[in-house]
Formats: C-alpha cells, sequence, structure tokens
C-alpha cells in the first residue's frame, strides 16, 4: 500500500541551521494498517507525514502509493489518494465557507473543478444523510459558515471530509493536541470508529503514549530522524507503556555511550 | 443643483463599483494585495481610447479591455505561483510593466474622446438613442443594470467549483491544497477576473469622462480599497450576495464622499488636487477605527474606575 525507501529530508540545506529532519526512512504499510507514530519533539513525525503528503519534496528516496511512484506528484493530486487531518482544528477547514461549501471542496478531490454550481440539493442530501450516520448534530448546520462550530466540531468535520472520497490512506497529525480531554476523547473514538469501517491504511502521529499503544495494530516509534522502534501484532497487545518506556531509554542510554565515546 | 451632483458621484461610484468587485476578488477572496489594479485600469482605458479614435465600434472595446486586463492579472498571478515572488512585488512589477505598455498602446500620454472630434462612445450612443427617458437618468440606469448584472455573475461564480476552490484558496491554503485544489490555477484564474474586471471599469471610465490618460490609474487600488472597506463598515454582509452589493454601496458612498469634499472641502482649505491625500486618509480612518475603538475604550473604562475609586 505505502512503501517508502530510503527518504531522506534536509531543512536549510548548506546553511549553518542545516538540519537532517530525516535519515533514510524505510517503511511499509499494508492495507487497512492502523500505525501510531510516537517520538519527542524534533523526531520528524510530521516531517514524514509532510513528505507522504507531498508539502515539501525529499532530499532523497521515493514513496510509493499502490504501486505508484508519488515522490515527485504535486500535493494537490496526492490528494486523490490521502485524506488529512492536521494538529489545529483551524488548519484543516476553511472558516469562512459554509459547512456544506466545505463538504463540497472535499468531495471533488481528484475531480475537475468546473462552472458547475459546487452544492446541489442532491448533494446537500447526500451530505445531510452522511453526517447523520456520523451523529453529531452537524446535519443540521448545513448551512452555517465552518468558523462558527467548535474545535471538536470542526476536527470532526476534517475527518469526515479526510475519508468522504474514500482515500487510500488517512494521516492524521496529533489531530487531537489542541483539544481538552474529554473532546479529544470523543474524536479518538470518532477516529476509531471511521477507521474500522472504511479499513483504509492510516498514520497517525501522538505523543501519547497510552494512546499509541491503545490505537491501532501497530507502533513505530522515531527519534532524531529515524525509526528506532517498530512493533505490531500480538507484540504490540502485549505492550504497556512501561515497556515501551524501557526500550526507548535503553535505546537512548546506547546512543548516549556512543556519543560519548565520540567525545573522548 | 444637488440632484445632478449626486447623479454624477452616483454615475462615477457605480463604474468604481466595477472596480471595487475587482478588488474584492483579489483582496478578499483570494487574500491577495494585488498592486496591478494601478496599471489595469488605465490599460482598459488605453485600450477603450485607442479602438475609440480609429472608428472601432465601442462596445467591442469592452471584451477587448477585460482581456487585456486579464492577461495583467495572469502576469501577476504567475510572477507569485511560478516564479515565486512576493505578491505585493509581483504586482508593482506588472503595473510598472504596464506604465509603458499603456503608452505603446495610446502613443501618447493622453486620448480625448469627444463627439466634436467624431468619436462614438459608448455615452454618445445611449444618449442618441432619443428614448423617453431623459438622459441625465438613463446613465445612471445603464451603468446599475450593467453592474447589477456583474454582480449577479460574480456571485453565480463564486458559488460553483472553481469559484468555491479560489474561495478556499483565499480563506486556507493549506486545507485548499490538502483537499486537492491547485491553489496556483485558483490564484491565477482570481486574479485574471479581478484585473479583467478593472480593466473593464477603465475603459467604461475613459469613455465617461470623455479621455484617457496614462495618469489615470494612479491611487486607483486605494480607491478601489476605500469602495471595500467602506461598504464593509456600512454593511457586514456574511452571504456572498450581500457583501458583493455592499462593495458596490460601499464604492458609491466613497465617491459621494470625496466629491462633497472636493465640492464644499474648499471652504476648509482643500484643493482638487487634495484628492489621493483624502482618500488615503479615509483608508487609514477605516482601517484604524477597529484599533482606535477599542483603545478609546479602554480609556473610557479606566477613567470611570477612577472616578468610582475617587
Amino acid at each position: 500500500m505505502l512503501k517508502i525507501r530510503h527518504l531522506s529530508k534536509i531543512f536549510l540545506r548548506g546553511s549553518v541551521n542545516e538540519n537532517l529532519a530525516l535519515r533514510n526512512i524505510n517503511l511499509t504499510v499494508a492495507h487497512a494498517d492502523f500505525v501510531t507514530i510516537i517520538g519527542s519533539n524534533g523526531a520528524g513525525k510530521t516531517t514524514l507525514l509532510n513528505l507522504i503528503s507531498g508539502v515539501y519534496p525529499p532530499e532523497e528516496g521515493r514513496i510509493e502509493i499502490n504501486g505508484m511512484d508519488v515522490t515527485n506528484l504535486p500535493e494537490h493530486k496526492r490528494a486523490n489518494f490521502i485524506g488529512r487531518v492536521f494538529q489545529s482544528p483551524l488548519q484543516g477547514t476553511a472558516s469562512s465557507l459554509t459547512l456544506e461549501e466545505n463538504l463540497a471542496i472535499a468531495v471533488l478531490r481528484g475531480k475537475k473543478r468546473g462552472l458547475r454550481l459546487a452544492v446541489t440539493r442532491k448533494k446537500r442530501e447526500e451530505f445531510r444523510e452522511r453526517l447523520r450516520a456520523l451523529g453529531l448534530g452537524l446535519e443540521n448546520r448545513l448551512q452555517e459558515r465552518v468558523g462558527l462550530l467548535s474545535g471538536g466540531q470542526r476536527q470532526a468535520l476534517t475527518i469526515f471530509m479526510a475519508v468522504f472520497t474514500k482515500p487510500e490512506l488517512l494521516l492524521l497529525d496529533e489531530h487531537t493536541a489542541s483539544l481538552d480531554p474529554k473532546t479529544a476523547r470523543r474524536i479518538i473514538s470518532l477516529t476509531k470508529k471511521i477507521v474500522a469501517e472504511s479499513r483504509l491504511a492510516t498514520l497517525m502521529v501522538t505523543h501519547n503514549m497510552e494512546q499509541a499503544l491503545e490505537l491501532g495494530n501497530r507502533t513505530i516509534v522515531m527519534e532524531e530522524g529515524e525509526i528506532i522502534f517498530d512493533v505490531s501484532g500480538e507484540d504490540k497487545k502485549k505492550m504497556t507503556v512501561k515497556d515501551l518506556l524501557e526500550n526507548f531509554s535503553q535505546i537512548k542510554k546506547r546512543e548516549l555511550v556512543e556519543d560519548k565515546m565520540l567525545l573522548v | 443643483m444637488l440632484a445632478g451632483f449626486i447623479l454624477h458621484s452616483v454615475e462615477e461610484g457605480l463604474l468604481f463599483g466595477i472596480l471595487a468587485l475587482g478588488v474584492y476578488i483579489s483582496f478578499r477572496v483570494l487574500n491577495f494585495p494585488d498592486l496591478s489594479v494601478d496599471g489595469s485600469y488605465p490599460l482598459g482605458a488605453a485600450i477603450a481610447g485607442i479602438m475609440i479614435v480609429q472608428g472601432i465600434n465601442p462596445f467591442l472595446t469592452l471584451p477587448v479591455a477585460v482581456l487585456a486586463g486579464a492577461l495583467a492579472g495572469l502576469l501577476t498571478g504567475i510572477l507569485h505561483t511560478k516564479l515565486k515572488i512576493n505578491p505585493l512585488l509581483a504586482g508593482i512589477l506588472t503595473m510598472i510593466c504596464l506604465y509603458s505598455i499603456n503608452l505603446r498602446i495610446m502613443d501618447r500620454p493622453n486620448i480625448s474622446l469627444s463627439p466634436y472630434l467624431g468619436h462614438k462612445t459608448i455615452i454618445s450612443i445611449i444618449k442618441g438613442l432619443n428614448l423617453p427617458l431623459k438622459s441625465i437618468y438613463l446613465i445612471p440606469l445603464v451603468f446599475f443594470l450593467v453592474v447589477l448584472v456583474l454582480k449577479l455573475l460574480l456571485d453565480l461564480f463564486l458559488h460553483t467549483q472553481l469559484g468555491l476552490a479560489i474561495r478556499a484558496t483565499g480563506d486556507n491554503e493549506e486545507m485548499a491544497r490538502a483537499e486537492g485544489v491547485n491553489t496556483d490555477t485558483a490564484k491565477l484564474v482570481g486574479l485574471s477576473l479581478s484585473n479583467g474586471l478593472v480593466a473593464l471599469a477603465g475603459a467604461l471610465f475613459a469613455q465617461y469622462q470623455g479621455f484617457a490618460d496614462i495618469g489615470m490609474g494612479i491611487g486607483m487600488i486605494i480607491a478601489g480599497l476605500a469602495s471595500v472597506i467602506t461598504g464593509e463598515a456600512l454593511i457586514r454582509g456574511r452571504t456572498i450576495s450581500l457583501i458583493t452589493m455592499e462593495v458596490v454601496v460601499g464604492a458609491i458612498a466613497y465617491r459621494l464622499a470625496i466629491a462633497a469634499a472636493l465640492k464644499w472641502g474648499y471652504n476648509f482649505g482643500f484643493k482638487p488636487t487634495d484628492l489621493k491625500l483624502l482618500t488615503g486618509l479615509l483608508v487609514i480612518i477605516i482601517l484604524a477605527f477597529p484599533i482606535l475603538r477599542t483603545k478609546i475604550k479602554k480609556r473610557a473604562t479606566k477613567l470611570q474606575k477612577n472616578i468610582i475609586r475617587g
């Protein structure tokens, strides 16, 4: 499904602030895989998602989706296969547009946008039907501007828009990090439901280790631009936060020792 | 006398309304401060002027002006999207290039359009129709209908799939790209449309005032912006059709205010040459208003507290 080979990203190349954000990442994600990604700040989690979605090009490496090389495909064309949800609810929707207008933009992902009316009566009915199944009451607010919705509602709408056209891959970038705990839990259960229903391959970045272990069938840990740990299936189910931390600190310790050796 | 003064300002305001709709598309819909307007407005005027002088049907000047304006907008758009030049600079570059191009088109800095010279303009044709309505009412009526049709077409366009893509690009570019909108194309289409409207306004205004002048574009972007923000301050609409209406109303209000300032301003020492200064001051006041209001409010509550304490 998603195949990443030797992917590297360098920011501000050639300057004093040169930053090797990703080093030689190799990752294969199968259909219906739900992968959670954790790691400390600056580990390269968001950079990885941005490279997959085409926000910027990699310095080296190759990205394939369903056997198709998308490395040089522009961001808006990759949107055909990729649904995205961002950290801030403000990022994934357009505030000055109404709810149905936001949806109308999402349904045309990968299609030509012409001079036909964007929100037709038929489309409005379809939106209403499908939003009703979501059970958040949004079906009654189709003609309200999205700026009037709460952060949780906007994030729910973004997830809904991301999967509306049934993409191949869903990218969630700490999509509950800026919500209050209660709303975050609601969005997580909505995420679970939607991913389970649509069975699409999902990558979810999170800061929360518990969440990372609870959700999905595979967890990877990133540190300084590399994948340092990858657990899935039965091993993951048995894993606790304590195990994860131990693993993490062992890897860290080893690195520290190596650094010390360099200094000596 | 006063009726004539008001009618005259309304006529000018309606033509400025077309310009303001163009400025609304770039500044508000696309969130792109496009300064090419100062060049595309006289571009439309230059095209109308030279075509009419050569005896071409004045109605034909309008589509040609729109097309030329759209190309100017396209240039600004390409400078920004493909060559990654900052929006303000891209607009200024187009504007400065257009100065020479407009001189080339006109072949002189000023073209006079006058029935006495045998020139047929849209205005002279309308006046010659011998309709039962007096021409001082007929001209504003025709202008009103033209602006109304343009406004309704723009409303419709902004609700199409393409129009929505342009609005999303201006509102949240990150979201637009994530939802598969080619934001470069959206900007190019929006800027072309914007400058096409601006050039149309220029072509009509040249025929209305009876001349095209190389300097008539100076400060037009501010005039357009003044119309847009005056309208926003007056009406504060949320739907597209209300907003485009307020833009046109703002243009008329702006022209009325400027005309009044020029007519009666000399009592306070203003001269006709102070027009651009007045426009600039008007825009500054309207832009600064929200900040000044909160500051005044703060000071007022502070004073109140002191009084209570004292």
